[in-house]
Parts: structure tokens; C-alpha cells; sequence
């Protein structure tokens, strides 16, 4: 087991730059999950922690080693693929007692490795069969199994669950957090899905075009976004988010969305007068309140636990999210208001929370 | 679809490979000169060719030539596709390098070999000889001539097998190659556990024409040495251009060259059912 | 841009000519293969020559390359091809004539004047069953050129017995020279210079004779000498060490830098002295081969290059006729003999008129000339690819390898020779060949 500690790495692919001064720690035994949205840079920083990309600038080290220099296989990891990699010709077992056999490992060592984690994973039925044979979700499993078997030092993982279906992505999705829970090897998890990053994760890293935005447990990050894309990012629905100006003069501070709509603004701010903010209140935290803000229903989504309901004023779309449910139908006008403890506020301008 | 759209396909099939091969077939059962009228002569052809040292000389040689194309093209492809596979900078040049032995014109390609290399009194063999080396030129021993032949055709054909090796490489997903880097795979076991099983269908094709090519071997053989000397280089195809061309025996041609489709069938079949169990897998 | 114009180029040419041809009468020759020097003679003293005299025929010359033959028999097959047919030698025309491929030419050559302007033995191999179909384009015969600067440094004669050429090889192979400069590569049927030198010179031309009509076979005593001593040649190195490396060129190179004391092969190297004797001409001589015992000296293995036919489908049979004439002419003798020695010895009957120019080589003029009075004197031969039947000959160009190369013994080469031809002599493949 180790620590992987990356400092102050750039990405360069020809003159594009992909990575832009990326430091991170990962403690010894964590399960760190790199979210972020398509094209920002997961993958490559994961294939860099594994060596099949170059670093261009910067340092990578696991364990006290720092393994700019290492080829992959020297570099005691064990990657797990979006599309598997199980090779068609070789069984389940000799694909997961694949490491094994390169190191040229005694065949009893092999064969009992294998069925070790083969026990572990529910494959000791299908080990004689060939990938083929395997439905998707086996499939990963071998994957993961291949990859337990060489006890590495760190697991690597790409978006292991995107080709499953969405019940068998959260079956797996707790399986493995199980099987980390159990082995406690140092974890890199890259997915692009952020409920996948809530639910796994040990700290988060949320990352956007190229760059780590925030890195923290997940509440800390749901509760407590740095900035107006972390927010927006993570937590399903996602926020909402509104470009407001701060209104002083009142009684009660007030964020003027348009000439006939404000939203009050916590009291213990230290905003200015007329100055441009957004204003970010989750779903979930916005109530039916009949002394609340005028708003026009569009759209009712029973999701059977709670209800989505999707809210208009003038030009700008509201998200509020219900637990109980409500009787409402499309072109009601209702009232809502916000938590006021939970509204986030951030400067417009540099989408910093203020 | 319409029936009809099938008549231009058959009358290809039929006109360009079933009319000659009957022809073929029917002119193996007579003595035919090429000019005056044919005589039939039931199996006579196929008793004179079973007895005919010279054939069994160069059905040895097909054979020969067989083994060696099966092996040192295939493996030598082998080699530089993966080479192109793993470099990353220079893959197109180097593709282009490869191919161009097998774009210049095969006589240009064996007069060069012949004048420029094996020849030994103005070739690369009689420098090389000055130098202490007791070389011969390789076409002009009955024990070497078919070697030097080989030598020839294989430079100009390896690269073709890499460039098709490599494009087959190509196929293989990077994931499983990369995953294979990470398990610790050395580059022999890459070939071993990964490269080579994912293209077997291509190598198992290339093997298969290969010797589908190798009966119907012609123009290097015709071009370096006609055969000779003596017969060490000759092979079905020069054996029957001779006796077509030179010898006016056209239909003892036919029968060598029914031979030579026998072998070529053979291994057509081969793929037909390599084929099929793939299909059915 | 220059295939565009070589494209419209040819565009051009197509239409012009075929504008002209609905005029004219349009006459094919199909050539083998010719260098660009070659192919601007013919054009000078052919071409432009024939369609300036005849104003209503249009000569054109389409160069084939080297698979002239096997193009024309395919052509002939079905009923296409040329008006003017070339054969590679008597025996195809034999076959060929008795397919029906190629016209009579008796009653043309009446009319033309060709019994009288052409040598009677060369007339003489064009008949079959009685009737003419071929007249010989070239003729060409083997014998044994030499290093004459060399000889003289040594003082060397050029040798007319068996015995004189041992002598003088083994001590030709003493210094370090090879005696017969000599090799097939390039041109594998070199094999069958040697072949047919052995077999007249040794065997000599009367046993030759009759094997050719059948009376003697081949395998007997005369030509199992004849064979034996060819392959003493090899195995005593006479032939050097490279025969299968060379080509001929480069045995005219071997010859000219003395590399070689000589080189037994035909006339057609005359063609090659001017470049590799430049400036030199006095070094090179060409004599007989010795013979052998109870042959006289020299014998002249006589071949025929190629003949000239008129195809019985021709379009234009008038025109192939005066093309065939202008050939027999003593002035297109002279005139391509001046530029282009080897390929164009017509044999003509009388030489005395054609003056050559001054700068054609004079060992060519008088060897030409000495070798007229040997066929006069019956002191010819004959050559085995032109006289002997196509697979027979084709046999001999690979076996006698195998003889020189010891897989065979002169015994079965010449056993299975003779089987081979007797049954193409039985098939009617064999040219008729003239009395002695
Ligand atoms: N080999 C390469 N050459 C050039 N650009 C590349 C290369 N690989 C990736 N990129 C670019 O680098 C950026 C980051 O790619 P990366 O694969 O890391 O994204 P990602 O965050 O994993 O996205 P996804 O969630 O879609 O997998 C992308 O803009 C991509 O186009
Ligand atoms: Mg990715």
C-alpha cells in the first residue's frame, strides 16, 4: 500500500495544454474519485499515475518513489478499464491470473491466487469460460478480478461502470466499495458521473478543464462548493443558479433576479450595495411557502421518493425539489421560498463563493 | 432484388474463371501444340508428369518455397508491425518504407539484385569478395540458386506482410495492449499473450495465400534463373511456362498447372473452413 | 501535365494516322524488342523508305518486346495479328503452315524476283510439303572470337584441332585467364551455342544432318564424343567460374580486357565489338572452332535468326509482300548494316554491289564474307535452334546443366534427348531439312 502524490504536473499534447498545474495527495488507503466533465483531463492524469502517458512537467511519486521514469509494469499498479480489456482468447481464470503468468509465478501459486479472488468476486463458476461467454457485469468483474489478484500497491480505475446498466452500475458500484472497505488499497477513481463520486468516494477531486476546482469529502463539497462550477456540478439536480443584483435598501437584505422577482439574501453578509452576485440555492432547498416569490409551474416529475418540480419566472428556469407530494398541475402559479441557511452566494464575475 | 442483377456477377464468374479453368481441365487430356489442332490422349499428360523427374523436382521446390515463405515473411512482418505499433513518431514514413520494395516492378527488382548484388564481377558479392570473402553468387549454384531467388522475393514482399500486420495491430484495442504494459508484459510476451492471438484470422489468411502464392510462384524464379541451373531452381509455374511457351506441349502444361490449382485448392479449402468455424464460434 | 500531352499527343497521332489509312493501305509489322537507335534505323531506312515508294501502303512497325513469339501465336490462334510475321525460326513455321497460319508465298516470290536474290539453302529451309513460307531474315552462325592483342603477347594462335585448343586453354588457365569467356545469364539458352558447337564440330555437320531426318539417333557414338569433350570443358574450368553469373555484355567485356583469351558464340556480337573494342578494332578477331577429329575446319553452324511469312488472314497481303521485298533490297542491306551489325544479315546471293560504310568494323565485312565461301564449300552446320524442334531444344538448354553440372551422364542426357525427338520428328515438328 502507499500514498500517491502528484505536484504541480502539466499536461502538454503537442501544443494543447490538458493539465495545468495539477497537485494532489492521495493518503494511503483512500479512495479518491477524479470527477469532472467530459474532455477535462480524468483520463489522462489517471493514465499518467499509471505511465502510459508522459509527464511533461511536474512529479508523480508512489509510495516515497517518484515514478516519472517508471514504466507502467515497474510501477506496482493495477488499472481497471471502461472497457475491460479481458483478452477473447484466454479463460477467466488465465485472463485474472494474467500478471501471474507473465511473472512466470508457479502454476499452484497462480491457480490458489485465482481462486482466492475468484471466492471474492462470485466467479468461481465461471472461471473455464472465455469473455464471450460472460454478460457485462461478470465481465467487469473478472476486470476487477485481474486486477486484485496482483495486489498492487494502488488500483487505478477509468470509468469502470459506463457500459453497464444503470441497476447493475449501482450494484457494482457498492461492490466495490465494499471490496475497497475489505482490502483497503490506495484507490484512483476517475468517472464523470457525480452521484458515483458521492456515494464511493472517500475525498473527492472535481476537476474542469484542467484544473482541480476543490478537492474534499463529499458533503463537505456538497455542502460547501468553492465556486459556482463546483456547485453546479455536483448534486443531482443540480443547483440552481441565478445572476442577481444585491438589494440594500429594504429592511431585509434582498438579490433582485428581475424587475418582478427577488429572492432574500441571508442576513449575515457583507455584500454591497447593486452588487452583481449569483445567487445558488439547491433543489431540494427551496420550500413551497405561500409568503415566498411568485412562480409559474412548467413541469411536474414524480420520481416516487420526491417531486421535481420544474419553475419559471420571466426568462430564468427554477429546480425545486419536493418531498412530499404536491397537487399541482403545468401553468399553476405558485409561491416559493429558500432555506436561507443554505444559500450559496458567489461573485458573478470570478464565480467565487463570497 | 431482382433476379437479374445477379447476370453481371455470374457473367464475370463464368467467362473469367470458369470457362478458363474447364478449359484447362479439358486441354490436360490432349497433345497440343498451340497452332495445329489438338489431340486427345486420354491420361497420357498425367502418366508422363508422374513420371517426369523434372516435376517431382519442382513440386519439391513449391514446396521448399512454401516453407521458407511461411515462415521468414510472416515472422519478419510480424516484427516490424509491432515495431510500428510501439514507435510513435515516423509510422507513416517508415510504412512507405516498407512498402516500396513491393511497388517497383518485379524485373527492375531482380536485375537489380542480379547485376548489383549477386553478381560477381560487378555486384556487391565481388566487392565483398575482395574483402576476403569467398562468396558465390548464389543463383548460379545448383544447391543456393533457389535460396537466392527466395531472398530476392522476400525482400520485396516482407514489408507488404508488415503493413497488413500492422494494420490487423491496429485493430486490437489499445486498452488491452496498455493493460498488458501494466501487468508487467515484456515485449515477447505482448506478441505472445496479445498481438498474436488478436490477429490470428489475418495470420492464419496470410498463411493460407501464402501457400496459395507460393504454388503459383513465377517471375522472380522466371526472371533470375528461368529454373536453372540444371533444374535447382525449377518450380511448377516455370516448369509449365516452358512447356507452353518453349515447347509448344500445351497440354502437358495444362496438367502441371492443374497440379499446381490442386495445391491452391487445397488451401483455399482450409480458409473456407477456417472461416466458417470462426463464424459459428 | 507532360501525360496530359503525351496523352493528347497520342490522341493526335490516332486520328492523323487514320485519316490518312482511309486513303492508304495499311500494312503491320509486329518487332521484337529494339533500343530507341534500333528503332530510329528502321524508321529511316524501313518505314519512311517503303511509304515514300509506295504511296498507296502505309508501313507501321509495333515493337512487342521479348514475348514477341508467344503474342503472335496467340494473335495467329485467333485469326488476328500482323500482315508481316516474324517466326523465331523454321521449325514453328513448320508448324505453323501446316495449321494454315501462314500464306504460300510461291507464286509472290516468282513474281519478285526471290529465288534468284536469295541463297538457295536458306530458300530451301522456308519449304515444307513443297510449297514456300518463310524466308530468313538473318543468319547467323557460331565460332569463336578472340583477343587478338592478347594471342600476339603470347603468341598464341588462334587453334583449328581439339588438341591445339587444349593446349592453348591449359595454358590460358596457367596465367589466370579464362579461355571461353562465356555465361547465360540473361539469356539462359546460351547453353545451346555451346551445344550446337560441340555437336557440328566434334560430331560434325554430316551426323548432325542425319540425325535431323532420322536416320541416326541421338544417341550415338559421334554425339556421346561430342558431348563428353563439352562436358571435359566444363569440368576442366574452360568455361570460367561464373557461366551462370554473366551475361553477355559482360563476356564481351571479360574478351575485351583480356579477362577472357575468347569466347565461343555467334555473330551477333558483332553488334557489341564497336562498344567494347572502342577504338580497338584490331584486337578482336573471329575464326572457326577447331574440330574435331575427321571434321574438316572450320564448320560454320549456320542459324536463322528469325523468318519472314505473310499471314494467310492478312489484311493487307500486297503490302507485306513489297515490305518483305524491300528487306531482300541490297540497299536496305546497306543501309542498316551500316548502324546496326548482327541483326540484319540477310542472305543474299551476291554482296559484290552493297559497298558498307567506313565505319562498320572490317573484321565484320570479311568474316561475313569468309563465311559465304564456307557455306559455298559446304563446310556448314547446323545450329539446334534452328533446326531442331521446339521441346527437343528446349530439353537441351536445361540438360545439358545437368550434364555440365554432373545430375545426368551424357549417356541419359542424350537418351532422353533423342526421345523427345523422335516423337517431334514423328509429329511432323521438324524442319525439312536440305540435302548436303
Ligand atoms: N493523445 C491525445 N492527443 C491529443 N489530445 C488528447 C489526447 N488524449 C486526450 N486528449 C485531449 O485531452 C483532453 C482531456 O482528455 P481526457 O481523456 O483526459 O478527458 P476525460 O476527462 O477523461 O474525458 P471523458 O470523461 O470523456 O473520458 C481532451 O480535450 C482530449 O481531447
Ligand atoms: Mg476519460
Amino acid at each position: 500500500m502507499a500514498q500517491v502524490n502528484i505536484q504541480n504536473i502539466e499536461k502538454f499534447f503537442g501544443e494543447t495544454e490538458v493539465l495545468k498545474n495539477i497537485s494532489l495527495s492521495i493518503e494511503d488507503g483512500e479512495f479518491l474519485v477524479l470527477v469532472g466533465p467530459s474532455g477535462c483531463g480524468k483520463s489522462t492524469l489517471l493514465r499518467m499515475i499509471a505511465g502510459l502517458e508522459d509527464i511533461t512537467v511536474g512529479d508523480i511519486s508512489i509510495g516515497d518513489k517518484v515514478v516519472n521514469n517508471l514504466p507502467p509494469k515497474e510501477r506496482d499498479i493495477s488499472m481497471v478499464f471502461q472497457n475491460y480489456a479481458l483478452y477473447p482468447h484466454l479463460t477467466v481464470a488465465q485472463n485474472m491470473g494474467f500478471s501471474l503468468m507473465l511473472a512466470r509465478a508457479p502454476k499452484a501459486e497462480q491457480e490458489r491466487r485465482v481462486n482466492e479472488v475468484a471466492v471474492i468476486l462470485g466467479l468461481t463458476n465461471l472461471l473455464e469460460r472465455k469473455p464471450k461467454q460472460l454478460s457485462g457485469g461478470q465481465r467487469q468483474r473478472v476486470a476487477m478480478g485481474r486486477a486484485i489478484v496482483r495486489d498492487p500497491k494502488v488500483y487505478l480505475f477509468d470509468e469502470p461502470l459506463s457500459n453497464l446498466d444503470a441497476k447493475l452500475r449501482v450494484a457494482m458500484r457498492a461492490e466495490i466499495k465494499l471490496m475497497h472497505q475489505k482490502i483497503k488499497t490506495t484507490s484512483v477513481y476517475v468517472t464523470h458521473d457525480q452521484v458515483e463520486a458521492m456515494t464511493m468516494a472517500n475525498r473527492i477531486a472535481v476537476m474542469n478543464a484542467g484544473r482541480i476546482e476543490q478537492i474534499g469529502k463529499p458533503l463537505e463539497i456538497y455542502d460547501n462548493p468553492k465556486n459556482v462550477f463546483v456547485a453546479g456540478f455536483i448534486g443531482t439536480p443540480s443547483m440552481n443558479l441565478l445572476a442577481a443584483t444585491v438589494d440594500l435598501s429594504g429592511n431585509a437584505p434582498l438579490a433582485v433576479l428581475s424587475a418582478d422577482l427577488s429572492l432574500p439574501l441571508p442576513l449575515d453578509t457583507d455584500l454591497k450595495e447593486g452588487q452583481k452576485i449569483t445567487y445558488g440555492i439547491r433543489p431540494e432547498h427551496l420550500n413551497i411557502a405561500s409568503n415566498g416569490a411568485p412562480v409559474k409551474v412548467n413541469v411536474i416529475e414524480p420520481t416516487g421518493s420526491e417531486t421535481h418540480l420544474m419553475l419559471s419566472f420571466g426568462e430564468e428556469s427554477l429546480v425545486l425539489v419536493a418531498r412530499d407530494r404536491v397537487a399541482l398541475s403545468p401553468g399553476e402559479m405558485i409561491n416559493v421560498a429558500p432555506d436561507l441557511s443554505r444559500v450559496m452566494i458567489f461573485d458573478l464575475e470570478s464565480g467565487d463563493r463570497i | 432484388m431482382h433476379r437479374l442483377f445477379v447476370i453481371p456477377t455470374l457473367l464475370i464468374n463464368v467467362s473469367i474463371i470458369l470457362i478458363p479453368a474447364l478449359l484447362t481441365i479439358v486441354l490436360a487430356f490432349y497433345r497440343w501444340d498451340g497452332i495445329s489442332d489438338p489431340t486427345f490422349i486420354g491420361f497420357a499428360n498425367f502418366e508422363k508428369l508422374w513420371g517426369d523427374r523434372i516435376f517431382w523436382k519442382a513440386l519439391k521446390n513449391n514446396f521448399i518455397w512454401t516453407a521458407i515463405f511461411l515462415v521468414f515473411p510472416i515472422a519478419i512482418g510480424l516484427l516490424a508491425a509491432s515495431l510500428l505499433l510501439i514507435i510513435k513518431r515516423g509510422r507513416t514514413l517508415l510504412q512507405v518504407i516498407y512498402f516500396l520494395p513491393m511497388i517497383i516492378a518485379t524485373v527492375i527488382t531482380a536485375r537489380i539484385w542480379q547485376g548489383m548484388i549477386y553478381n560477381p564481377q560487378n555486384g556487391i558479392i565481388a566487392l565483398l569478395n575482395q574483402y576476403g570473402f569467398e562468396l558465390r553468387d548464389p543463383l548460379s549454384q545448383t544447391s543456393t540458386a533457389l535460396f537466392g531467388v527466395a531472398v530476392v522475393d522476400l525482400w520485396h514482399w516482407w514489408g507488404f506482410m508488415a503493413v497488413i500486420f500492422f494494420a490487423a495491430m491496429r485493430q486490437v484495442s489499445q486498452e488491452q495492449i496498455e493493460s498488458a504494459r501494466i501487468e508487467g508484459a515484456n515485449y515477447f510476451q505482448l506478441m505472445r499473450w496479445v498481438l498474436i492471438p488478436a490477429i490470428k484470422p489475418t495470420i492464419a489468411l496470410m498463411m493460407i495465400m501464402t501457400v496459395i502464392w507460393s504454388f503459383l510462384v513465377f517471375d522472380f524464379i522466371y526472371i533470375m534463373t528461368q529454373g536453372g541451373p540444371a533444374f535447382s531452381s525449377e518450380v511448377l509455374s516455370t516448369m509449365a511456362y516452358r512447356k507452353a511457351f518453349y515447347e509448344l506441349d500445351v497440354g502437358y502444361a495444362a496438367t502441371s498447372a492443374l497440379v499446381i490449382s490442386l495445391f491452391g485448392l487445397t488451401a483455399a479449402f482450409f480458409y473456407i473452413r477456417i472461416q466458417n468455424k470462426e463464424g459459428v464460434e | 501535365m507532360t501525360l496530359k500531352l503525351t496523352l493528347l499527343a497520342g490522341v493526335f497521332a490516332a486520328v492523323t494516322t487514320a485519316q490518312v489509312a482511309m486513303a492508304q493501305e495499311q500494312v503491320t509489322w509486329w518487332y521484337e524488342a529494339a533500343n530507341p537507335e534500333q528503332q530510329a534505323a528502321l524508321s529511316e531506312f524501313m518505314i519512311d523508305k517503303f511509304n515514300a515508294a509506295n504511296p498507296d501502303h502505309l508501313l507501321t512497325i509495333d515493337y512487342r518486346g521479348n514475348e514477341l513469339d508467344r503474342q503472335l501465336r496467340i494473335a495467329l490462334l485467333s485469326g488476328t495479328g500482323p500482315d508481316v510475321v516474324n517466326t523465331p525460326g523454321p521449325s514453328f513455321v513448320a508448324t505453323m503452315a501446316r495449321a494454315g497460319q501462314l500464306m504460300q508465298l510461291d507464286d509472290i516470290a516468282a513474281k519478285m524476283g526471290w529465288n534468284d536474290r536469295i541463297l538457295p539453302f536458306f530458300m530451301d529451309l522456308g519449304r515444307f510439303d513443297g510449297h514456300l513460307y518463310a524466308l530468313p531474315k538473318t543468319y547467323e552462325t557460331l565460332g569463336l572470337f578472340y583477343n587478338k592483342a592478347l594471342f600476339a603477347e603470347n603468341g598464341w594462335t588462334p587453334p583449328k584441332t581439339l588438341a591445339e585448343l587444349d593446349t592453348l586453354a591449359e595454358a590460358m588457365m596457367a596465367k589466370g585467364i579464362i579461355p571461353f569467356g562465356s555465361g547465360n545469364s540473361g539469356w539462359r539458352p546460351a547453353n545451346e551455342w555451346q551445344v550446337s558447337i560441340a555437336l557440328n564440330s566434334i560430331a560434325g555437320p554430316d551426323n548432325v544432318q542425319k540425325a535431323l531426318i532420322g536416320e541416326l539417333p541421338w544417341t550415338s557414338e559421334p554425339f556421346v564424343k561430342a558431348i563428353n569433350e563439352l562436358d571435359k570443358w566444363w569440368d576442366k574450368g574452360y568455361f570460367g567460374p561464373d557461366y551462370f553469373s554473366l551475361n553477355g555484355e559482360q563476356v564481351m567485356a571479360n574478351l575485351a580486357d583480356g579477362t577472357a583469351g575468347m569466347a565461343p558464340t555467334g555473330t551477333w556480337n558483332f553488334g557489341l565489338v564497336p562498344e567494347y573494342f572502342k577504338g580497338r578494332f584490331d584486337d578482336v578477331g573471329f575464326v572457326g572452332f577447331p574440330s574435331g577429329e575427321g571434321v574438316s575446319y572450320p564448320i560454320y553452324a549456320l542459324g536463322i535468326g528469325s523468318t519472314f511469312s505473310i499471314s494467310a488472314k492478312a489484311q493487307n497481303p500486297e503490302g507485306a509482300a513489297k515490305v518483305i521485298d524491300q528487306v531482300f533490297s541490297e540497299s536496305f542491306y546497306a543501309d542498316i548494316n551500316n548502324v546496326w551489325q548482327g541483326e540484319w544479315n540477310v542472305p543474299l546471293r551476291d554482296l559484290s554491289n552493297v559497298k558498307l560504310s567506313d565505319d562498320v568494323i572490317p573484321l565484320y565485312t570479311t568474316s561475313m564474307a569468309g563465311l559465304a565461301t564456307a557455306v559455298n564449300e559446304n563446310q556448314y552446320g547446323y545450329t539446334t535452334w534452328t533446326f531442331l524442334p521446339p521441346a527437343t531444344n528446349s530439353y537441351l538448354v536445361s540438360g545439358i546443366e545437368e550434364v555440365w553440372l554432373d545430375s545426368l551422364s551424357t549417356e541419359d542426357f542424350l537418351a532422353e534427348l533423342d526421345k523427345i525427338f523422335q516423337q517431334e520428328l514423328a509429329e511432323g515438328k521438324v524442319a525439312e531439312i536440305p540435302a548436303r
